[in-house]
């Protein structure tokens, strides 16, 4: 499946952007823009993570304590708000992988061909 | 605590988002304009990429927020516009459902002060009552055997003494407690001390309590009466201590207490002392009432043997042990309740009114909702607009209502009959607010839900944003309408059947021949001190002379005495055993009301006499130990026989059970006429008339003067006697029979009177209702009443279809209400006197009224209708 641009782009489950944003700020600290460009680049720019979407989803985390918050001044000499993963995140994380994997396991077997 | 220091630190957590939003963009502009875009082109595509900044700023807030809660202020301040904006709506609105709401707020103010309150002693809910008449040595025994109580105290029945002034005397209730009584009750005293274990001590017993009231009135409030004495009954008593304010036992009429004392072997004496205690006791921690109240009947069996006589075998069995403010408030509660049911009922109908209200005014804000709905707001989030709104309406009919309820307060309880439990604790307390604000939401929500649904649906919606005229009301809207108005009607008609019953009933119990005399008859009480009667014969002559003087009062035509007045809940029992009828030892001796009376009590108060003779002057010697006795005591114990010659004894006289001794019996030598002695609405019950004499002679008597002048003057006549005879005989309690009677129905009537307002509320509210719809109805329907009456339809066509209309709402109303009636009625039963089910005359009365109603309330409307100038109405639209 490659991008295409004539095709919509598939909604992410709910969780799923979440999951995305805790593991890349596990591997290291990241303010908001680059976020966007680190999952771009993960996924071989098959998922585009919606800005609309990943400022709301961060304050919640925010707000729930997953993740922390802090003005710095980046390598480009610019003002960023940099996130950290908390441990709280790291616990999120590691649970929501884990049923991330069981759903996924679920669906293979719901979708490979049954074996007679 | 961190949605505090969240709510503290939102603001900075937005503007660090919009700041960092600015980045963002910032970056991204600039990475672009690094792959070689140009400037302005770079800065759209950025933001086109970016999406809705507002939005994504607005959606990153909410993180932050009680989403609900947070939105809700804008919702209302907008409500709180819409008020200002719609003021005859408002003012309606406000104004029916405070009706509503401070109906309710007055009666569960009355329900929260008689029976939620607690009374005003510590762990009140660890004080029982414990039911039955007990001998003073019987407290004593249960308090040294008893495990349950970790205090006991036994208290008497309320009773007047003269308390002595310097210039007259006063009655004043008093009651006798053990000395532990307010150890019992964990009360401390305002001033002074209570009673010490030695006032227990015949001897050491002449001190007293007062209440505060009394304290207050008496001696206003004077520090120093501490020490003093009072002379009470012609005893002189120290008085020791005041009770705290608001505490009021034995009984509310308490004034003063002293202490029950004993004497030698008293305190283990069981028997010789009258069964006139009654009990109480706080429950040791852990212990049950069921517990305590088998404890109690196990006891009583035990110490039953100590009896001199057997006592009847399931004796104990009666003894309840019931927590004291269930056992205070008794079967008030349930009256209670049923008022608090008739004006739920009332803000129901008002609910419904305003509902509909809401609903007529929706049509003027059938745009306001298609442009919100077009503009995206969804269904739930215009009822929950219109939520808000009519939750603020009611808040504000909340505090209209609670404000009317404070006023009307003292009115509603004098509305209730005096003796009610706790009346004078009646007040607002936190809990009624608390109680108003929920009804106020809980208002708002329910008349408000049908108009908001309706005004939310999809489908009124999608017509509006088509962009018809006026199409909200077609049909459907109408139907919701009448039903609401149906409801209104059904729900009046079940108030309304409610007072009309206990109208119907108050009238029969009013119809009730009393069995005696009641016109021109006015009565005083007129007392001695407690010990004159030592004195053998003292209290005899004394009244003999009370009696000849009365005579000769100007206007008095007849006078007579008599102990104990019928109907005022003061009988005398008269217990005893008769003959031809030898009482088993284990069975419970007869009981009969019982009084002393002059000779010329029948003749005033009018008895007839059906056998013998009744009793004369001569009978007052005693010698002649003649008992008159009503018909129903001699039908019950003497049937077919002739009662006149029969004995009876009071078994107080009997040596042992069942043994009747002949040379001292009474012998019964005339039968009278019954009367009612209880209420009007028991039956008759047994009766006896024992003549003044030296061995029954009293200190208390209650004067009947028969006379054609003003009560009032005719007690002042008996004052000047009494006053001549001895100027510190207090004369008290003056009354005419009528109001004796017309005391005794106090309960009933009150319930009457304030059913039969609540019902004038609820008809008074529902006709508004109909008027309100079918006013509405008629100017929906103009431009079709004007192409009818342009077709050459007469007026008096579209007067009649008007009211047509009208009617039928009332007649599905009355149907629907009178099925709510039939389960009413049976709530009603125990309140009620012979009055049958399905009472024809209120079952047929009720739905006629409703169809006048019906014409009443659409006659404007009809006649409106009938005066469209059919040009006009064609032209309008």
């Amino acid at each position: 499946m490659t991008k295409s641009g004539k095709t919509e782009p598939r909604d992410l489950f709910p969780g799923a952007l979440e999951m995305m944003v805790l593991q890349s700020l596990r591997w290291q600290p990241m303010h908001g823009y680059a976020l966007v460009q680190h999952i771009k680049q993960r996924s071989n720019e098959l998922l585009q993570v919606e800005e609309g979407s990943l400022y709301p989803a961060l304050q919640r985390m925010l707000k729930d304590g997953l993740v922390k918050a802090e003005w710095k001044t980046s390598a480009t000499n610019r003002r960023v708000r940099e996130y950290n993963i908390t441990a709280a995140g790291v616990r999120h994380l590691e649970r929501e992988k884990s049923r991330f994997e069981q759903m996924l396991a679920g669906i293979h077997l719901v979708l490979s061909p049954a074996e007679s | 605590m961190r949605w505090l220091r969240n709510l503290f630190s939102r603001d900075k957590a937005y503007d660090d988002l919009a700041e960092e939003i600015r980045q963002h963009l910032e970056e991204r502009v600039e990475s672009l304009v690094a792959e070689g875009m140009g400037r302005i082109d770079a800065e759209h595509v950025a933001r086109r990429e970016f999406g809705n900044v507002t939005l994504m700023e607005e959606r990153g807030r909410e993180a932050w927020q009680w989403p609900s809660l947070d939105s809700l202020w804008p919702d209302v301040r907008f409500g709180l516009r819409q008020i200002v904006r719609y003021r005859a709506f408002t003012v309606m609105a406000v104004s029916t459902l405070a009706l509503g709401i401070g109906a309710n707020t007055a009666i569960f103010t009355l329900i929260d002060s008689i029976m939620l309150r607690p009374l005003p002693y510590p762990h009140q809910e660890r004080l029982m009552r414990i039911s039955g008449n007990f001998p003073k040595g019987w407290v004593r025994a249960y308090q040294e055997h008893g495990q349950s109580f970790a205090s006991l105290s036994g208290y008497g029945t309320d009773a007047e003494a003269n308390v002595e002034g310097t210039d007259a005397a006063e009655r004043v209730f008093g009651s006798t407690v053990s000395v532990n009584t307010f150890d019992t009750l964990g009360v401390h005293p305002a001033l002074g001390s209570f009673f010490a274990r030695e006032n227990e001590i015949a001897g050491r017993d002449l001190v007293v309590v007062l209440s505060y009231g009394y304290w207050q009135q008496r001696f206003a409030g004077d520090l120093h009466v501490i020490g003093q004495t009072v002379r009470i009954d012609g005893v002189s008593r120290k008085i020791l201590g005041v009770m705290p304010q608001g505490i009021r036992f034995p009984y509310a009429d308490t004034q003063f207490v002293v202490p029950i004392s004993f004497k030698g072997g008293d305190a283990t004496d069981a028997w010789g002392h009258p069964f006139d205690k009654q009990a109480i006791g706080r429950l040791k921690d852990g212990v049950t009432t069921a517990a305590a109240q088998a404890e109690w009947r196990r006891l009583h069996k035990l110490l039953m043997p100590l009896f001199p006589w057997v006592m009847p075998t399931d004796w104990e069995a009666e003894t309840t042990v019931t927590p004291l403010l269930d056992s205070i408030v008794g079967d008030t509660g349930p009256r209670l309740l049923l008022l608090l049911g008739a004006v739920g009922l009332i803000l129901l109908i008002a609910c419904a009114n305003v509902a509909n209200l809401a609903l007529a005014r929706a049509a003027s804000r059938e745009r306001e909702m298609a442009i919100r709905g077009a503009l995206g707001a969804s269904g739930w989030r215009i009822v929950r607009q219109l939520l808000v709104e009519s939750v603020l309406l009611g808040l504000l009919a909340g505090a209209a209502g609670l404000s009317a309820a404070a006023l009307s307060l003292r009115a509603l309880t004098r509305l209730l009959p005096a003796d009610t439990p706790r009346i004078a604790d009646v007040g607002l307390h936190w809990d009624v607010f608390l109680f108003a604000a929920v009804a106020s939401v809980l208002t708002g929500v329910l008349f408000g839900l049908v108009p908001a649904m309706r005004m939310a649906s999809p489908h009124l919606q999608k017509s509006l944003r088509s962009g018809g005229l006026s199409v909200a009301g077609r049909g459907s809207q109408f139907r919701v309408s009448m039903l609401l108005v149906v409801g209104q009607i059904g729900l009046s008609v079940v108030v309304i059947t409610a007072a009309g019953l206990m109208l119907h009933s108050l009238y029969s119990l009013s119809q009730v021949n009393p069995g005696f005399r009641t016109g021109r008859i006015v009565t005083a009480e007129v007392s001695l001190n407690a010990s004159a009667c030592r004195q053998p014969g003292y209290c005899l002559a004394f009244f003999q002379q009370v009696e000849q003087k009365a005579r000769t009062i100007a206007g008095v035509e007849d006078a007579a005495l008599v102990d104990t007045l019928p109907m005022t809940g003061w009988d005398l029992s008269y217990i005893y055993d008769a003959e031809g009828h030898p009482r088993d030892a284990r069975q419970v001796a007869k009981q009969a009301a019982g009084r002393t009376v002059s000779t010329g009590y029948f003749e005033t108060v009018g008895l007839h006499l059906l056998r013998g003779r009744l009793l004369t002057d001569s009978d007052q010697s005693g010698a002649s130990r003649a008992a008159v006795i009503n018909q129903k005591m001699a039908e019950t114990l003497w049937p077919g026989q002739d009662p006149i010659g029969k004995h009876l004894e009071s078994v107080a006289d009997e040596p042992s059970p069942g043994m009747l001794n002949p040379n001292v019996a009474s012998i019964v030598v005339g039968v009278v006429s019954n009367t009612h002695h209880d209420s009007l609405a028991s039956g008759f019950d047994e009766e006896v008339y024992l003549p003044m004499t030296r061995d029954n002679e009293q200190p208390q008597m209650m004067v009947l003067l028969h006379s054609h002048l003003p009560a009032a003057q005719t007690a002042d006549g008996l004052r000047r006697a009494v006053a001549e005879i001895d100027p510190l005989v207090p004369v008290t309690h003056v009354r005419t029979l009528d109001e004796v009677v017309a005391a005794s129905n106090s309960t009933p009537r009150s319930l009457a009177i304030l059913l039969l307002g609540f019902g004038a509320l609820a008809v008074g509210v529902g006709s508004v209702g109909v008027y309100s719809l079918i006013a509405y109805v008629v100017s929906w329907r103009t431009r079709e009443i004007g192409i009818r009456l342009a077709l050459g339809a007469p007026r008096w066509q579209i007067v009649r279809a008007v009211v047509r209309q009208s009617l039928l709402l009332a007649v599905a109303g009355s149907v629907a209400g009178l099925a709510g009636a039939i389960v009413c009625e049976s709530l009603l039963r125990r309140f009620l006197f012979e009055v049958r089910p399905f009472d024809p005359l209120t079952f047929c009365v009720v739905p006629l009224l409703m169809l006048l109603l019906a014409v009443v309330a659409a006659w404007i409307p009809a006649r409106r209708a009938a005066s469209i100038d059919p040009m006009v109405a064609l032209r309008s639209e």
